[in-house]
């Protein structure tokens, strides 16, 4: 055999490992903030610092950049030795380590000025878009060079994973982030309300499964094993888990839309895969959690094993909570409120980030050649962040739980017991201030482990790239007999594209007939486009991220049509690009909004919300009443919705402006009726012109709700 | 001690497994439950929060009987430590303990499959990754078929919803919620003395019902017109100027069918009819306090007739005025 000398790459995993805890600690602080702005509206420091602004900053820090940054380090690690291969080029390498925290200061300087798709997890806007588009061809080529020259000949089921993940994130990205620029900063998604959001959720649960799922568990099937020193429990149930998983998963997004206008087989299809998906989630966490057997006195002595533990343990408690959440009875009760929120954390926090911290104290160490600084504050680290978990997840379920009875609750007269949607909220203020608190212990225990492994680097010596061999892979003559699998193991295109068309599947079947079959959104005649001011209103509707606490999905419940009136149809939506149904209500519903105040209660209202309802924690938009409407795109907005199918006359983007100075015209003269003296070329008269819109077209008319 | 960790661990099993199996049947029952129109359905069959408190009952009861299961085998221990048991009577215990260990151990075995941690080398597969290796243990039985279940759910679900058309669809069900709802408060209405309309409406005086109204005010009106009722983006209502009617049955009438198109909602949905009275009747308790900062007067001087019971006929007269936003 002729062994070939070669070496790991250490530096680009230390890299992002660097990168990983600074984001981390970056995208945890920015959770802190706004959960604090849930307690109170004024720790709201508009406009860059207001909640809206804010919230999709924390979302996307944490899953791109902390656990983006958390998959490139562990993927880094362990493809090298999984393969006994140097990485493909460490010039790709360079080019994805860079251009991928360039990415997340693009988006931590867009995203707080206001520059939003409004897409949940995929706000950044069309030129980051593509961005994140090349770098992570780049990944897919680095990753796919290196298992080509691989020293291995089979690959080993962390590598299925990854593969999976790299294909699929590649669909869901492209397809999501299709839309027409209007400016270098504006956008329209192609798709419209029900299409748009059936691809948004299609995206956002899969964000989920291919972002945060698959690439977690590649990184379990080699981390796990590595710490406790013990074979991998089944290696049938890898094959049936990761096949089942990936076929699965892909389906289940309609699951974030029941009792939506989304027409009903989507939504059926959600529930059903959703509810199968319990076992492929399981395999995982049986095959992680069995491997420990006969390792469980390891875990009482190492910190690395009892994060990865709690870390498998959440990973199964939020995927047999989230099937349960798909059942139609329960999530009636569940969204729009912080369920959802608590839900998504103990997979965050949990599953993420506890599998994080265990690979970085395995890690770190390792590539220093040199012991932790500090098992006591490693452990510290543990305890704290279990806990900090516990009073993140349990107020939040409680304040879910009590919010969505107090929405549904009627007095035995009829009506509905707290008909003011503020005392709902009033009334779980206090759990907010608990996940606050529980917030801080996870981000103090994130922070302890900070100063731990900067000692422990300071002490030990960098091994930038570690020396090692391997015999070179030799060309086979005959087929090796072994299990079936085994093929597909030796052949990573053929992987890549099972994976591919496995992944396809689901997403074509539920897609497709939604973007070309008329009858699944029955069309409403009296529903029209936007004016000029309001399709302006629209875009600070979005700008301000509204969509963070306001839905506009009045669902079909006695419970919600007798609060904000009849319930959301799907022809309501066609010209919405984007959509804007929210996922959470920390706010009421604003679907129909329109003409329920007068112009003067929402000039007011955003001044100052507590002038209108007193007690509540929605932040001041006074802003919107001193800067000016930008109408220079105006007839750039019109001519591209134009090409999106929306109904305008030919030369209406000429005559938009002067449309839109006719109608805020109109506005500004009601508004001073009522004492309120503002120029019409405010914001604010956009923003009312909107809000006043929403909902009126088929207001007071019975449309018929046979189709849907 | 070890055999009671072992115990421990299996029962933590079963009770993850019925846990799983409880609630997928759970819904299965619901699902089915509808089939059947003839047949009249207990109400809290098709509420969400009955199966909720199913599952959480159940979680109660395998945690009681867990615990209670632990204990006995913890009290077995220490009275067999503590009383100093004769050597025979010990083994005999033991021997007891053995044979319900090995039921444990054979439903446990036929359930989960695992090769003991002694005979892994025999299903040691050659596999090793950068020295990770794999063991070729069989799916877990309990897995496997709990998956199948979920396979035959999604079947039967699918069909109950979309096939045999059993299923409630979200509208169908939607529409039946208000059918039942209205159902209600007709019943409630016809044996009701809250069967109050704006044409009987009365002026209410005891204190205590102007309390209660001035506490629905203090909830809902003020936002609009003032805590001391003088008007804000509302008219002021302590002067004698009525934009829709004066007097305890146009304000009972404006309250209930509101003034949609200047802003002013239909309270007729939050507010009972004998709230509204309360309430109305308060806000007639305030005419003439002139308070600070009073809007300036809307509307028409009203004169109160005597048994009067004509309510005025403007309430639809008043739009175009203000519903600019709303056109186009």
């Amino acid at each position: 055999m002729n062994t070939e000398k070669f070496s790991y790459d250490n530096k680009i995993v230390r890299n992002f490992a660097v990168a990983t805890v600074v984001w981390g600690v970056v995208g945890m602080l920015v959770g802190l903030i706004v959960a604090l702005q849930l307690t109170s509206a004024k720790f709201n420091f508009g406009p860059i610092g207001n909640f809206g602004r804010l919230r999709p900053l924390h979302t996307n820090a944490v899953i791109f950049a902390f656990v983006g940054n958390g998959i490139f380090m562990g993927v880094y690690y362990s493809l090298q030795r999984l393969l006994k291969a140097r990485m493909f080029s460490d010039a790709l390498s360079k080019i994805h380590f860079w251009g991928w925290q360039l990415i997340i200061v693009a988006a931590a300087l867009t995203l707080p000025l206001g520059i939003t798709t409004s897409k949940e997890y995929a706000e950044l806007e069309w030129p980051i878009d593509i961005m994140i588009a090349l770098v992570w061809v780049i990944f897919g080529v680095n990753m796919f060079g290196t298992i080509i020259k691989r020293r291995e000949r089979h690959l080993y089921v962390a590598i299925w994973f990854y593969i999976a993940t790299v294909v699929t994130v590649a669909v869901l990205h492209i397809v999501n982030s299709l839309a027409l620029p209007v400016s270098l900063f504006k956008s329209y998604s192609i798709f419209a309300g029900v299409q748009d959001a059936l691809v948004q959720w299609w995206y956002g649960h899969n964000a989920v499964a291919f972002f945060l799922t698959t690439p977690y568990l590649g990184l379990m099937y080699y981390f796990v094993p590595k710490a406790a020193d013990r074979p991998v429990y089944s290696y049938k149930l890898s094959i049936i888990h990761f096949w089942a998983l990936i076929f699965l998963y892909i389906w289940a997004g309609p699951h974030h839309l029941l009792y939506s206008s989304l027409p009903d087989w989507a939504q059926s299809l959600g529930v059903v895969f959703s509810i199968m998906l319990i076992a492929p989630s399981w395999g995982g966490m049986i095959n992680g959690l069995l491997t420990l057997r006969g390792a469980w006195d390891k875990v009482r002595e190492s910190t690395v094993l009892k994060f990865m533990v709690v870390a498998v343990t959440a990973y199964g408690m939020s995927t047999f909570e989230g099937p349960m959440l798909s059942l139609k009875s329960v999530n009636a009760i569940s969204h729009f409120t912080d369920w959802i929120i608590a839900h998504v954390h103990v997979g965050g926090l949990g599953w993420n980030g506890m599998l994080t911290f265990g690979i970085l104290y395995w890690l770190i160490p390792r590539m220093y050649n040199v012991n932790i600084f500090s098992k006591k504050l490693a452990n510290f680290h543990f305890w704290i962040a279990t806990l900090g978990i516990i009073f993140y997840a349990v107020p939040l379920y409680w304040a879910g739980f009590t919010q969505s009875l107090m929405w549904k609750d009627f007095t035995s007269e009829g009506v509905l017991k707290y008909p003011n949607f503020l005392e709902t909220v009033v009334q779980i203020v206090p759990m907010y201030r608990l996940r606050a608190f529980g917030g801080s212990l996870y981000l103090i225990g994130a922070l302890v482990m900070v100063y731990n492994l900067w000692k422990t680097a300071a002490a030990g010596k960098f091994v930038a790239n570690e020396e090692t061999s391997a015999p070179a892979l030799e060309k086979l003559t005959v087929e090796p007999k072994g299990h079936w699998h085994r093929w597909i193991e030796r052949r990573p295109v053929q992987m890549l594209l099972l994976s591919l068309v496995m992944i396809l599947i689901g997403g074509m079947i539920e897609i497709i007939p939604m973007l070309t079959i008329k009858s699944n959104i029955p069309t409403i005649s009296s529903v029209k486009p936007y004016t000029p001011l309001e399709l302006q209103g629209r875009d600070i509707y979005v700008r301000e991220g509204c969509y963070t606490c306001h839905s506009q999905m009045i669902r079909p419940f006695r419970s919600e049509t007798e609060r904000y009136g009849e319930y959301s149809k799907a022809g309501e939506f066609v010209y919405d690009h984007p959509f804007q149904w929210g996922s959470k209500r920390t706010g009421p519903d604003l679907a129909r909004e329109g003409s329920k105040y007068p112009n003067s209660w929402h000039y007011n209202h955003m001044l100052d919300p507590t002038t209108m309802s007193p007690g509540s924690i929605m932040p001041a938009y006074d802003f919107l009443i001193n800067d000016d409407l930008d109408t220079s795109l105006t007839a750039a907005k019109i001519n591209v919705m134009r090409k999106l199918g929306v109904p305008y006359d030919n030369d209406f983007d000429k005559i938009a402006n002067r449309e839109l100075m006719k109608q805020a015209n109109l506005i500004t003269a009601d508004l001073a009726t009522a004492g309120i003296k503002v120029a019409p070329n405010k914001e604010i008269i956009a923003m009312i012109a909107y809000l006043q819109r929403l909902g009126i077209d088929i207001k007071g008319e019975k449309v018929s709700s046979t189709n849907n | 001690m070890k055999r009671l960790k072992n115990n421990l661990k299996s029962i933590g099993g079963v009770f993850t497994l019925l846990l799983l199996q409880l609630n997928t049947f759970g819904q299965d029952v619901a699902a089915d439950a509808t089939k059947p129109e003839t047949i009249q359905i207990p109400e809290v069959l098709f509420d969400p929060i009955t199966y909720l408190w199913i599952l959480l009952g159940s979680i109660v009861l395998l945690t009681i009987y867990t615990m209670s299961h632990t204990i006995k085998a913890l009290s077995k221990v220490i009275e067999g430590r503590v009383a100093n048991v004769p050597e025979e009577s010990e083994e005999a215990v033991g021997m007891q303990a053995a044979i319900k260990t090995s039921l444990y151990k054979r439903i446990m075995h036929s359930l989960v499959k695992t090769v003991p941690i002694e005979k892994e080398k025999d299903v040691m597969l050659d596999h090793n990754y950068d020295g990770i290796q794999e063991l070729d243990n069989q799916l877990p039985p309990w897995w496997k078929y709990g998956f199948y279940l979920t396979i035959v759910f999604a079947f039967v679900y699918l069909i109950n919803f979309h096939v045999s058309g059993s299923g409630k669809l979200q509208i169908a069900e939607y529409n039946e919620e208000m059918k039942n709802a209205e159902l209600a408060t007709k019943k409630r209405m016809e044996n009701s003395t809250n069967n109050i309309n704006a044409a009987s409406v009365t002026i209410l005086t005891e204190a205590g019902s102007l309390a209660s109204g001035k506490e629905i005010y203090v909830k809902n009106c003020v936002a609009c017109h003032g805590d001391l009722g003088q008007g804000n983006v509302g008219p002021n209502l302590t002067d004698e100027f009525w934009i829709h009617g004066g007097g305890i049955k146009n304000i009972f009438n404006t309250i209930v069918v509101g003034v949609p198109s200047k802003g002013m909602i239909s309270w007729k949905s939050q507010l009972t009819p004998k709230a509204t009275q309360e309430v109305a009747s308060y806000i007639l308790t305030l005419q003439g306090t002139n308070p600070a900062g009073a809007k300036e007067a809307q509307g028409e001087k009203w004169v109160e007739v005597v048994d009067s019971t004509t309510i005025a006929a403007d309430t639809t007269k008043v739009d175009s005025v203000s519903s600019v936003a709303s056109s186009k």
